[in-house]
């Protein structure tokens, strides 16, 4: 182990580094201040990890972008709590990022010899709020368009380069595959870079001028491993705590799919971008790029020279009172405006996942769910297999029932007991094919029960349509069934609901030499309705 | 006889060559979207029967939403978009309608016709429009897009060739 550390030293002088990192002198008065930055740092390795794992499994289409990322969310492993961790860390970045900011303007740590690294710090404040307006798109759902076609169209307003710089922004006239490769693209390759790049300087610099420390009085000092390196791993390890708390209890949001065409989707960009969609509200006509550009223009400016306008010697509030105060008003701007951007944002719209979104479950057991409505189950083992409004005594928990009586005698038991099959019913088709699905509900009762009564109606309806028409003879559902016909899924953004009820009505007309019949016997609502549940299956 | 200072300066000013070469190559590719396209396809587009539009016409029904399906091109493919439009009256016109882009002039959120306040109203910054498309209040700067309508042998057909623009 020593031999390892000489060669380390002696070939690249790790110890060395490690020495001149580990002694810098670093302040002891408000020592936990110090830790906003590391904090941001913290997040920000959060994200680079949790990004990376999943670019693994995103595709920058528009075909399968909600696709994948619904994919991400719900079925592959770790998935929900790593998009969690990157959700979340967004804005635990923004959060860090600007009491850290906060903290450097009260304590007038930007003055000289520092202007520089305030300056690389307001840009990596910018390339952080680039993070989250190219991030929040990828998804592609309702939110991520919508927000975006408000933010392309932003600089739209500008003159003479405005409608340019737009377009290059979106990559076209309007929002759509190609907007979606190209923020993909700055998210995970050009940010990045930029990111590293600058926080190397901001650390770098950091180093070289040293720590600021207190604004006036003595200044007493420690090195910064173990003393500060102690506060600002606890930090760092709460707010890793914190978003892993998070991530697992409020999963991020994901919206439905994106629809340019919805008319009751009131789009509302992410909460950091709240305070500038709010202030666009107050610019009319002419004026318009006053909201759009020069006023989130001139404070940023505003904002990066800082260290220049600020020309006093002393660092101590009291002496600076003129700078804090335009700060302050500055800040309560901010906040009031973030208070009644959020106050605007109407409750619907930030649900978490869309019920709608979650897969659907297997037909076969919506078809028995129907088949147990449509027999009477009910009346002796209350809707869901739990006891209901029927006398007591007969009430027997379905669980009990599927235990007791199994195979056959559970068969011989429905066709004895169900509700007798009204005369309407078609003579020659088998009354009792139901049967298995039946039994197959039962089987689910016991864990997924509660769950189905939630489901949409023409999720309900669609997947019993589904499988009273046995569409499996010919096509695979959730891997299972014949393979004369396509498999039934990934049908999201191929096709949509007009398409494929026209299709069930006609297919032949749709896909020349389709071998499927023709399912127009069956009423419009309800097709749609299967429409509905093929188009919820991933 | 090559002194340092010019051989400095040549080798300076065939690095910024090449990387020139190499950025003007990436710069190109980037403001590809600024070159337009001439539109893949008639600009006319079916939007119904105009029988359909006759209470409209006579100016007894409020506009009409309508979803129209075009073509448009989308970085590296073409894709079929479905778009909204709202047919409203228009005297001036041959056909006696017009129809209005629904999306905002202001940032593109998309408009909606409310019965109650007999305007088009936009859900993100409060912009509102007359049945005619013209500002009412709110941010938007200019009136929405009005596309004209003409019929041909009995249907409407949308000139959506402005859209492109």
């Amino acid at each position: 182990m020593k031999r390892l550390f000489e060669f380390l030293e002696s070939r690249a002088s790790l110890s060395s580094l490690w020495r001149a990192f580990a002694d810098e002198p670093v302040s002891v008065r408000r020592a936990w201040f110090f830790t906003l930055g590391s904090a941001a740092l913290v997040a920000l390795l959060v994200q680079f990890a949790t990004g990376f794992a999943l670019a693994l499994a995103y595709a920058p289409t528009p075909d399968h972008a909600w696709e994948s990322v619904k994919a991400i969310q719900t079925r592959l492993p770790a998935g929900a709590l790593v998009r969690g961790f990157h959700h979340w860390g967004a804005s635990a970045i923004v959060v860090f990022a600007v009491l850290h900011l906060a903290r450097t303007f009260l304590f007038g740590a930007y003055l000289k010899p520092r202007e520089l690294n305030w300056l690389v710090g307001v840009a990596l404040l910018l390339v952080i709020l680039a993070f989250g307006f190219t991030g929040y798109l990828l998804p592609w759902d309702q939110k991520a368009y919508w927000a975006t076609v408000v933010g392309t169209r932003v600089p739209a307003a500008l003159p003479v380069v405005g409608p340019a710089a737009s377009r290059v922004m979106a990559g076209g006239a309007m929002v759509g595959a190609a907007t979606l490769t190209r923020f993909y693209a700055v998210h995970v390759v050009l940010l990045p870079i930029l990111t590293l790049g600058l926080v190397a300087a901001h650390l770098l610099l950091l180093r070289k001028h040293g720590h600021a420390g207190p604004t006036s009085g003595p200044d007493q000092r420690q090195p910064f491993f173990p003393y500060q390196a102690a506060r600002d791993a606890a930090v760092g390890l709460a707010l890793v705590i914190l978003l892993l708390w998070l991530a697992a209890r409020h999963p991020a949001p994901l919206e439905r799919l994106a629809d340019p065409t919805d008319t009751s989707y009131v789009p509302r960009p992410e909460w950091y971008f709240l305070p500038l969609f709010q202030l666009l509200k107050f610019f009319k006509g002419p004026f318009e790029p006053i909201g759009t550009a020069v006023l989130p223009g001139v404070s940023m400016l505003l904002l990066a020279l800082v260290p220049w306008l600020d020309r006093g010697a002393s660092r101590r509030p009291r002496d600076r009172r003129r700078v804090l105060a335009v700060g302050g008003a500055g800040a309560i701007l901010l906040l009031g405006l973030l208070y009644f951007g959020a106050l605007d944002t109407p409750k619907g719209n930030v649900s978490g996942l869309d019920p709608a979104s979650q897969p659907p479950p297997d037909a076969r057991l919506l078809g028995g769910l129907a088949s147990y409505d449509r027999r009477g189950c009910a009346s002796c083992h209350g809707t869901d297999g739990r006891p209901g409004a029927a006398p007591a005594a007969r009430t027997i928990t379905l669980a009990a029932r599927g235990h007791a009586l199994l195979g056959e005698a559970l068969a011989a038991h429905v066709k004895e007991k169900s509700v007798k099959a009204p005369a309407t019913e078609e003579g020659g088709e088998n009354l009792d094919k139901d049967i298995p699905s039946l039994l197959a509900y039962v089987e689910a009762l016991g864990k997924d029960g509660p769950r189905f009564s939630a489901l949409p109606q023409p999720i309900r309806v669609g997947g019993a349509a589904i499988d009273r028409e046995d569409c499996r003879q010919c096509h695979q559902l959730y891997g299972e069934g014949g393979r004369k016909g396509p498999a039934l899924q990934h049908l999201l953004g191929k096709r949509d609901r007009d398409w494929l009820v026209a299709h069930f009505k006609e297919p032949k007309k749709l896909v020349p030499g389709s071998k499927m019949p023709s399912f127009r016997f069956l009423q419009d609502a309800e097709l749609a309705a299967m429409s509905d549940y093929l188009l919820a299956v991933p | 006889m090559v002194t340092r200072r010019t051989f400095a300066l040549a080798a300076i000013g065939t690095a910024l060559a090449a990387a020139s070469a190499v950025s003007g190559a990436v710069l190109a590719f980037v403001l590809g979207p600024l070159r337009r396209r001439a539109p893949q396809e008639p600009a006319l587009l079916d939007v119904g029967p105009a029988s359909a539009f006759e209470a409209l016409r006579a100016g007894a029904s409020p506009p009409e939403e309508v979803f129209v399906e075009r073509a448009v091109e989308d970085g590296y493919m073409t894709r079929r978009v479905k778009e909204r439009f709202a047919i409203v009256r228009d005297g001036r016109a041959a056909s006696g309608l017009a129809a209005l882009a629904t999306t905002c002039s202001h940032l593109g959120c998309g408009v909606s016709w409310d019965r109650g306040r007999n305007a088009f109203l936009c859900p993100c910054h409060g912009g509102v429009y007359g049945p005619d498309g013209a500002v009412l209040a709110g941010p938007p700067p200019r009136p929405l897009t009005r596309l004209p309508l003409v019929v041909i042998g009995g249907r409407v057909q949308l000139d959506a060739s402005a859209l492109d623009a």
